[in-house]
């Protein structure tokens, strides 16, 4: 059980090569290119799952509520009473302020997430801002408070809904406010073909700014959850390897149990378990992996002196090697030893990331490891404290090397790679150094982390 | 299902890159069983690469002992003899078991390499892989997938292989064929004679053959001692008599061979050409419908080749679980 990360690597490497494609495309068939813009677009309209409640929580639909249940009449009060305006409507802001009660309702509020509550928002928001809006501003035959205060609307309608929701409601609403304002509206004097101009440039900036924005928020928002669930996946990939081969135990254990007391059966069955402790050994420095990437974002500033060739000793000496062929391939070298400021415990947990990684690379390759396939330097150079990791396995591909240090680098294939590299540039350079990456495919990687040396 | 007329153990090829995993495999898998692990996908396509020329030349040399039978040379020492010398036909690996993720190259790639290797392939597959296993099945490349979360996978695992290693190959099938006649090989089909033939053949031997002439099977212990189970019709039990009358045998002795009381082993001693003093063997009767009877003949010692050693013996020399890096 693994995954590859360099095969997930490469699978990215096809983004340059993918662009280049696409001008090629685009130079010699302009039907291409607008199909494959249709395609994008019909993908982003059609396929990816409507959200028409943003971030629902019960608070945030409180809130919203409250805030629709009180504006309302307090803006009636300002634009009929305080600063009056050609039009104000009493009625309908007791109508429209009534809608608020609807989204503080215990069914909403309960199951913010439900279909039903996401109906409920829907209309409400529908009718309170681009109907409710688009009428008022008609009616106001759109002057300066009403301008600005449509131009707002649409930015929070984009900020509460799913955009294509909210672009078909704005249309809608529109349409609907227009036909109502052909029927009942209040007569209004015909309005300049200047004023209308210049309406219309204000109100088309605000909109394509919301469009804008609400999709790339939308884009955001599913990478992040891209990201959590690819994390999940690694985990779970991870942890399914030893877990196979502790199901083998078990049944190991049962035959050994049957035959308990031939000769050498206890002995077996002592190998048994030490094998099982060596298994949630290594679970659990999985564990502690993942667990020390996903704290990325907040790394603890606990400092302290920290000794490279001794930290490097230790590490070498407890990592979980999988066979002894693997812990024979580690050759280290202490040239120089050097003193850092950094923690521990997080260094220790880089270098473990690194040497998880150059395994990784020798296993994908077609030979037995040999004794200094993985060969850790420490020393000093020109002032700065030198950690060298340099294995011979599969490499990484050129166009991949400044990408790889990158949080949550992986591809669309939703595997993950697991590599912890972020992580490691993320504490390298809060010890004040710097981390990179020399390789060509197949003929191995360099890692070099370069640190201020501590006097 | 019906009686393989040639079957004998073959090795159990493992590609995984865990060696925990590897190393559990060798653990828990039945001691019979030569069992190969492989870390590494090249090194394992490597070795079974060169499988294919091997299995030629081994069909080969049984395709030969048919046509020196029909030249006249009888097929029971034939059979022994390329037993003793032929030791490295149970090194040929019989299924292979790949697992899908590895690094570098996945096992379905894998796979894929072996064109020519005729053994049984499984698939080793996680839970998000098996929509995989499912089209490289429907596509033919693989002949059986198990998920690695499987319940009691060991139990699983042996059960699925001794299924495919139970299954006689068709090469050899084929050649074998044309030492019987065809009512020989109509009586193999019929479903209780074969069920108890099977079972009797698991309890006795690791590796037999079934010939025509005479009619019978040779087999071969674990241990590497041969026997010889002679199977006679009903109809034939008055030929049988009267070939014992003639070779010295006393009336009463014929009489219990026509009645189907005993077996002699004359055909025996003359295929192997060794004639002595012939040996009545009780019978006992094979299928439902007690038109076949067999009677089970130890081959001497003195009988076999030299370096007629086993199975047993050739395990303890290479059968040495090791995870090949």
């Amino acid at each position: 059980m693994y995954c590859d990360m360099f095969e997930n690597l490469r699978m990215t490497s096809g983004v340059p090569a993918t662009i280049k494609q696409l001008i090629h495309t685009l130079w010699s068939s302009p039907v291409a290119w607008v199909r494959l813009w249709c395609a994008r677009i019909r993908a982003e309209l059609l396929q990816e799952q409507l959200v028409l409640i943003l971030h629902p929580s019960r608070w945030r639909l409180r809130w919203l509520g409250l805030f629709t249940l009180v504006g309302h009449p307090l803006f009636g009060w300002i634009w009929g009473q305080w600063l009056p305006q050609p039009y104000e409507s009493p009625a309908l802001r007791a109508v429209m302020g009534t809608l608020g009660l609807l989204l503080i309702s215990e069914s909403i509020t309960n199951d913010p997430s439900s279909k039903l509550s996401a109906r409920i928002f829907s209309v409400v928001f529908w009718i309170q801002l681009p109907v409710f809006f688009s009428w008022m501003y008609l009616c106001n035959n759109g002057n300066t408070v009403w301008l600005a205060s449509y131009c707002a609307m649409v930015l929070i309608y984009y900020h509460v809904t799913d955009w294509r929701a909210a672009t078909l409601g704005t249309v809608s609403g529109a349409l609907l406010a227009w036909a109502l304002f052909q029927v009942f509206g209040p007569a209004v004097p015909p309005m300049s073909q200047q004023q209308f101009s210049i309406n219309a440039v204000v109100i088309g900036f605000s909109w394509a700014s919301a469009l804008l924005l609400g999709l790339s928020s939308a884009n955001l928002r599913r990478e992040h959850l891209q990201h959590t669930l690819t994390t999940m996946g690694i985990m779970a990939h991870e942890l399914r390897t030893p877990l196979a081969t502790m199901s083998l135990i078990g049944d190991a254990v049962r035959n050994e149990g049957r035959q308990i007391k031939e000769p050498g059966g206890g002995q077996r069955l002592d190998q048994l378990v030490v094998r099982l402790h060596t298994l949630v050994r290594n679970m659990n420095q999985q564990i502690d992996t993942q667990i020390a990437n996903a704290r990325l974002l907040r790394l603890p500033t606990h400092r302290e002196s920290v000794a490279a060739a001794a930290l490097l000793r230790n590490v070498v000496k407890d990592y979980p090697y999988r066979n002894s062929r693997e812990r024979e391939s580690v050759v280290l070298v202490l040239r120089k030893d050097f003193s850092f400021e950094s923690s521990y415990r997080l260094f220790a947990q880089v270098i473990n990331n690194l040497l998880k990684n150059a395994f990784r690379a020798l296993a994908a390759t077609s030979s037995a490891a040999k004794p200094g396939d993985l060969r850790i330097e420490v020393g000093v150079l020109n002032g700065y404290g030198r950690i060298i990791v340099t294995d011979q396995g599969t490499g990484v591909p050129p166009e991949l090397q400044a990408r790889i240090f990158e949080p949550f680098f992986s591809t669309d294939r939703g595997t993950g790679h697991g590599l912890g590299l972020a992580f490691c540039q993320q504490v390298v350079e809060s010890a004040g150094g710097t981390i990179r990456v020399k390789s060509e495919p197949g003929r191995g990687a360099i890692f070099i982390i370069e640190l201020p040396v501590l006097r | 299902m019906s009686f393989p007329l040639f079957h004998r153990p073959g090795a159990i090829v493992f590609l995984d890159d865990d060696p925990a995993y590897l190393e559990m495999l060798a653990m828990v898998l039945p001691r019979q069983w030569h069992v190969k692990l492989y870390l590494r996908p090249q090194t394992c396509i490597n070795q079974l690469q060169q499988e294919p020329p091997l299995w030629e030349a081994d069909a080969w040399t049984q395709q030969e002992m048919i046509e020196r039978w029909r030249a006249g040379s009888p097929l029971i020492p034939q059979v022994l003899n390329y037993w003793a010398n032929h030791t490295e036909r149970f090194g040929l690996a019989r299924v292979c078991v790949f697992d899908y993720a590895m690094p570098g190259m996945d096992g379905l790639q894998a796979l894929g390499e072996l064109t020519d290797w005729p053994g049984g392939r499984v698939l080793l597959t996680g839970q998000a892989d098996e929509h995989v296993a499912v089209s490289a099945f429907n596509r033919g490349l693989i002949d059986q997938f198990i998920a690695k979360q499987t319940v009691d996978i060991s139990q699983h695992l042996i059960t699925v292989i001794q299924r495919m290693l139970a299954q006689p190959q068709i090469r050899h099938s084929q050649i074998w064929r044309a030492a019987l006649t065809q009512p020989q090989h109509a009586l193999l089909q019929v479903p209780s004679v074969a069920r108890q033939l099977t079972s009797l053949a698991s309890s006795h031997w690791v590796e037999h053959v079934v010939i025509g002439q005479p009619f019978g099977i040779l087999g071969m212990g674990a241990d590497g001692r041969a026997s010889w189970l002679q199977l006679e019709s009903a109809a034939g039990l008055a030929d049988l008599a009267e070939l014992a009358e003639s070779q010295g045998l006393k009336a009463a002795a014929a009489d219990d061979i026509r009645a189907g009381r005993h077996l002699v082993d004359l055909e025996l001693q003359q295929a192997l050409g060794q004639p002595g003093p012939a040996r009545l063997v009780p019978t006992f009767s094979i299928g439902h419908d007690g038109t076949l009877l067999g009677a089970l003949f130890p081959v001497e010692l003195a009988a076999s080749p030299p370096g007629l050693t086993g199975y047993k013996h050739w395990l303890k020399k290479h059968g040495r679980r090791a995870v090949r890096d």
